[in-house]
């Protein structure tokens, strides 16, 4: 009496016509955790595989616990300390680090924990903003292209290609003399050049996507295009998304913080941490600190966000090469 | 190959065209030569009228771009008020040498150094030399450049001349006299350049190799008895060139962009330099010329990435 | 009585996976006698590719090999590496399952094939080299091999593809073929194309073959003899003929009766094996078919059974393979 369910049925048929490579010992490991992956009931919604990602990624949680520290350090910094970020105490100028200064004070008498902190607040939330509008952006762009494919694929590829030639810096000083000021107009600007990036790989994601099977299910079921888009081949896509993101992030804060430190992005009186950079420069010698700080929280920053992304993208895709 | 070459230059001479518009357009509307004017308390109207006369602030901005356009495919690229009224067709050609010769050097030190250091982490992988040359490759990509740039220039400019009382290298301006002048000059800059482009490539390269070393070609080039050194270089890195071959050349492009902060930072008197100065002082002809020599370079070194790629991968050759 | 030209002794290859160790091939024995033709069957994950590649020492720094392999005298896993390389590719050689990707894209066939001739014998020339290839090109059934030499693997058809790895393997006239499913990639109109250029080129050097192969159709037109293979462990070894008709294995039986055949009443019901391979993480104790066997005793789930001999060329391991109903497979399945 054979007594089998589809799903066992299915099982042996698929390695009796078409036995995948499962015997190759380099991917021993990987045949392991497929065959795992097959045989579980569901497979996992992004969620899932984000935590797993954090959870079996050292990296990924230590970068994760460091941007929180920094994000509440941004937060509320300011606050923890007696001084206003304007406030000068000349007679205390150029201290280093101390018990009343945390970070020390610059060579006007400003406390320098709290300007630091508050310029990891510009620094953060221009960065978090630009990131924003440029996935956005980046990811419509880019469904659009890869789902409809043809002329709308290619005016926008042509678009985009376009925009790739610009030269980023360059056009970015620009720029930023102009809209520097107002750090919206700031993020929009940088925005308007970055998106390209996440609309070139979620657009071979949709391209890759919208041939599968379960597209062409849901077209017969008679789903629109733009519901089809959203509900069904955009939840696939949400992983090299989500990491697309932090690098993205981490772009838009190197770039702001390099605009601001030439005095083409952020300016007095508001500060940032790459403002601070510039504003210390004269300081190295006496007290380096205040050079440095500011500039170690930019690179602890993007380092949290790299290490996050590469957790996530091994979460989403284990076959990838960065076995770190 | 040649259809193939032939195309993708054609395809590139509209993109050229299409990036000079954008530049254009993105010029025009983020510069206002007349906000000096503004500032200047006893300028007439005759002074308003001679800069609008000059840069035809009264035509619309498509015609202001077919006008300059018509004038730059002549050779006139306009007169720097920066610089007391220098044709920028002269001065961009001294500009740019000297951009090269930080961008150059840098250039081959990063691609050689990333590919060895490629090769290396790929076949030590999970070694300690793997993990080191990792972690170096994560920072560097963490760095902004103009801190690494600011931390080098100041402790080679003023904190080790006072500690140590000696100082191999000047931290701003350039000199060609000899090649000893110009290393010293030359090295902090360029280093600054290349580190962060090392980083960048190496962390490439290495996925790149280790993308391939599991490839079922390198086992049967294994299989039939080759040496490992032969695998490594007929086969492993021979394949790995295709995309770094791609990464050099769009690394190129990025390189003389990233000048712009290293010149800024180093007082180099190169493009980069020549933007910046233009931007300060509203000086819309120079501001131009610049961004259009960066956006025809970055078409180029795309075309050549392109270009590499078909004659390295016989595959793509016949599309 | 003649030596074997290769005698494979208790061989178990091991895996350090994240997960644990993992025995991909647990204890394998056989002998292969010069000019034979042996095949290897199993299913995904029973470990017959493994073995055949710890043979030829491809197998990655996480596996660990015991056991011996003499080939002409000495043992292959304790060999110099040197020694060993010079045998890969020459007295020793490989067929792999997938052309496409087993040539290198940027290389032309006529210098990967070059390269495989000038590895063990520097003295050729390039020149000579690639005439040498063309005649092997000939040799194995490619048209136009003149200017097929200058050509790159994607501008050759899957079959052609494989004759050219053919080519390859015998061009340094080996003594051992090894064969890793040569014709699972390809269109089945092609595989009986390949299996013969495959079948004359061993006539041809008069090596013995050892072929992997999931496909008992493709075994029974060129194995002398088989080796049924589950779980890292051999289950059943006889000759050719008898595996058929003379089986005494439990899943050597299951996998003949899985075969639908052309005389199946249409709609009647294919007879699948129930169950799926055990991951090679998680191996069940005793013996690793147990749970899918409807000859199951207490005794299977405890202890796997050891290998014997059950008649002149004739293994089997299985508890009750002298209590196993007679068997053909011509006969109609029971419900």
């Amino acid at each position: 009496m054979t007594d089998t369910t589809d799903s066992e049925l299915t099982n042996t048929r698929e390695s009796a016509d078409h036995p995948a490579p499962v015997d190759e010992p380099s991917a021993a490991e990987l045949e392991v955790e497929s065959l795992e992956r097959q045989l579980s009931e569901k497979s996992e919604s992004f969620g899932r595989q984000a935590t797993r990602a954090f959870v079996t990624n050292r990296l990924a949680i230590i970068g994760a616990v460091v941007l929180l520290i920094i994000i509440l350090l941004a937060i509320f910094g300011p606050m923890m300390r007696p001084y206003s970020f304007e406030e000068r105490n000349v007679l205390e100028r150029n201290q280093g680090p101390s018990m009343d200064h945390w970070f020390g004070t610059d060579n006007i008498g400003r406390d320098l924990f709290v300007r630091t902190t508050r310029g990891a607040r510009t620094s953060l939330v221009i960065s978090g903003v630009t990131a924003i509008i440029a996935v956005s952006v980046g990811v419509v762009l880019g469904a659009l292209a890869g789902y409809f494919g043809k002329f709308v694929d290619g005016s926008i590829s042509f678009v985009t290609n376009l925009f790739l030639t610009i030269p980023l810096y360059a056009i970015l000083l620009v720029f930023g003399k102009k809209f520097g000021a107002d750090p919206l107009a700031l993020s929009f600007v940088i925005a308007l050049f970055i998106w390209t990036r996440a609309a070139r790989i979620v657009r071979s994601q949709f391209l890759a996507l919208s041939q599968q099977e379960f597209v062409q299910a849901a077209r017969a079921a008679g789903a629109r295009g733009g519901r089809i888009i959203f509900r069904h081949i955009l939840p696939h896509s949400v992983g090299p998304i989500a990491v697309e993101f932090t690098l993205t992030a981490g772009l838009a804060i190197i770039l702001e913080s390099t605009l601001s430190f030439l005095e083409l992005g952020v300016v007095a009186p508001e500060t940032s941490l790459g403002a601070l950079v510039a504003e210390a420069k004269g300081q190295f010698t006496s007290q380096p600190s205040a050079v440095l700080l500011p500039g170690m929280f930019i690179v602890a920053i993007i380092l949290s966000l790299n290490f996050m992304g590469d957790g996530l993208r091994d979460a989403f895709d284990p076959q990838a090469n960065s076995r770190n | 190959m040649l259809t193939f070459a032939i195309r993708r230059i054609l395809l590139a001479i509209p993109v050229i065209l299409g990036a000079t518009m954008i530049c254009y357009v993105a010029v025009a509307l983020s510069t206002n030569p007349l906000a000096e004017i503004a500032l200047c308390s006893n300028c007439g109207e005759q002074a308003r009228q001679v800069i609008i006369d000059r840069y035809d602030l009264d035509q619309s901005i498509p015609q202001r771009y077919i006008g300059w356009l018509s004038d730059a495919l002549q050779g006139d690229l306009g007169e720097a008020t920066s610089q007391g009224e220098r044709p920028v067709s002269e001065i961009l050609p001294e500009r740019i040498v000297n951009t090269l010769y930080l961008a150059v050097p840098a250039f081959f030190l990063t691609a050689g150094t990333a590919l060895l250091l490629a090769v290396w982490s790929a076949l030590r992988q999970y070694k300690f030399d793997d993990y080191a040359i990792t972690t170096f490759s994560y920072l560097g990509l963490a760095m902004p450049t103009f801190f690494f740039g600011i931390v080098l220039q100041q402790f080679w400019g003023i904190w080790v001349p006072e500690n140590w009382g000696i100082k191999p290298f000047n931290v701003q301006g350039m000199s060609t006299e000899s090649l000893g002048e110009y290393l010293r000059y030359a090295t902090l800059p360029i280093m600054t350049l290349a580190i962060i482009s090392i980083a960048g490539e190496s962390r490439f390269g290495r996925a790149a190799m280790l993308d391939l070393k599991n490839s079922d070609f390198i086992r049967t080039a294994r299989a039939k008895g080759a040496k490992e050194s032969v695998v490594v270089r007929r086969h492993l890195i021979r394949n790995a060139m295709i995309p770094i071959a791609t990464i050099w050349a769009l690394d190129a492009a990025a390189l003389m962009g990233g000048a712009v902060i290293t010149e800024s930072i180093f007082s180099w008197p190169g493009l980069g330099r020549m933007l910046i100065t233009g931007i300060t002082s509203q000086d819309l002809d120079m501001v131009m010329a610049v961004v259009v020599v960066l956006s025809i370079l970055t078409v180029v070194f795309n075309l050549i990435a392109d270009l590499a790629y078909g004659w390295l991968d016989p595959r793509i050759r016949y599309d | 009585m003649p030596t074997p030209i290769l005698s494979v002794s208790d061989l178990t290859v091991s895996f350090r996976t994240r997960k644990g160790t993992a025995e991909a091939v647990r204890g394998l024995s056989y002998d292969l006698m010069p000019g034979e033709t042996l095949a290897i069957v199993g299913e995904s994950g029973s470990g017959k590719s493994v073995s055949a590649l710890a043979l030829m020492g491809l197998l990655p720094t996480t596996a660990t090999v015991d056991g011996t392999a003499t080939f002409d005298g000495n043992d292959l896993f304790t060999m110099k590496k040197e020694q060993r390389r010079k045998i890969r590719g020459g007295p020793m050689a490989m067929i792999f399952q997938d052309p496409m990707t087993a040539f290198n894209p940027v290389h032309t066939i006529g210098d990967q094939l070059s390269e495989a001739i000038r590895i063990h014998q520097p003295d050729v020339s390039k020149g000579d080299a690639l005439a040498e290839v063309e005649h092997l090109l000939r040799q194995v059934g490619v048209p136009e091999p003149g200017r097929r030499v200058h050509q790159y693997p994607h501008e050759f058809s899957g079959g052609m593809r494989q004759r050219a790895m053919i080519a390859m393997a015998i061009a340094n006239k080996p003594v051992v073929l090894l064969a890793d499913e040569p014709t699972t990639a390809l269109d089945v109109t092609i595989q009986a194309q390949v299996m013969e250029v495959l079948a004359e080129a061993q006539e041809a050097t008069g090596s013995a073959m050892i072929l992997i192969t999931h496909d008992l159709g493709l075994v029974a037109g060129t194995a002398d003899r088989v080796i049924v293979m589950y779980g890292g462990r051999s289950f059943e070894e006889c000759a050719t003929r008898d595996v058929f008709y003379e089986s005494r294995n439990p899943y050597t039986r299951g996998l003949l009766q899985s075969i639908p055949r052309l005389t199946d009443e249409r709609g009647a019901a294919l007879s699948p094996i129930p169950g799926s391979p055990p991951s090679i993480v998680s191996m069940p104790k005793g013996c690793a078919f147990a749970p899918r066997c409807v000859h199951r005793t207490a005794v299977c789930e405890e202890t796997s059974a050891d290998w014997e001999q059950i008649d002149i060329g004739h293994w089997t391991r299985c508890h009750h393979h002298d209590e196993l109903p007679s068997f053909d497979p011509r006969d109609e399945v029971d419900a």
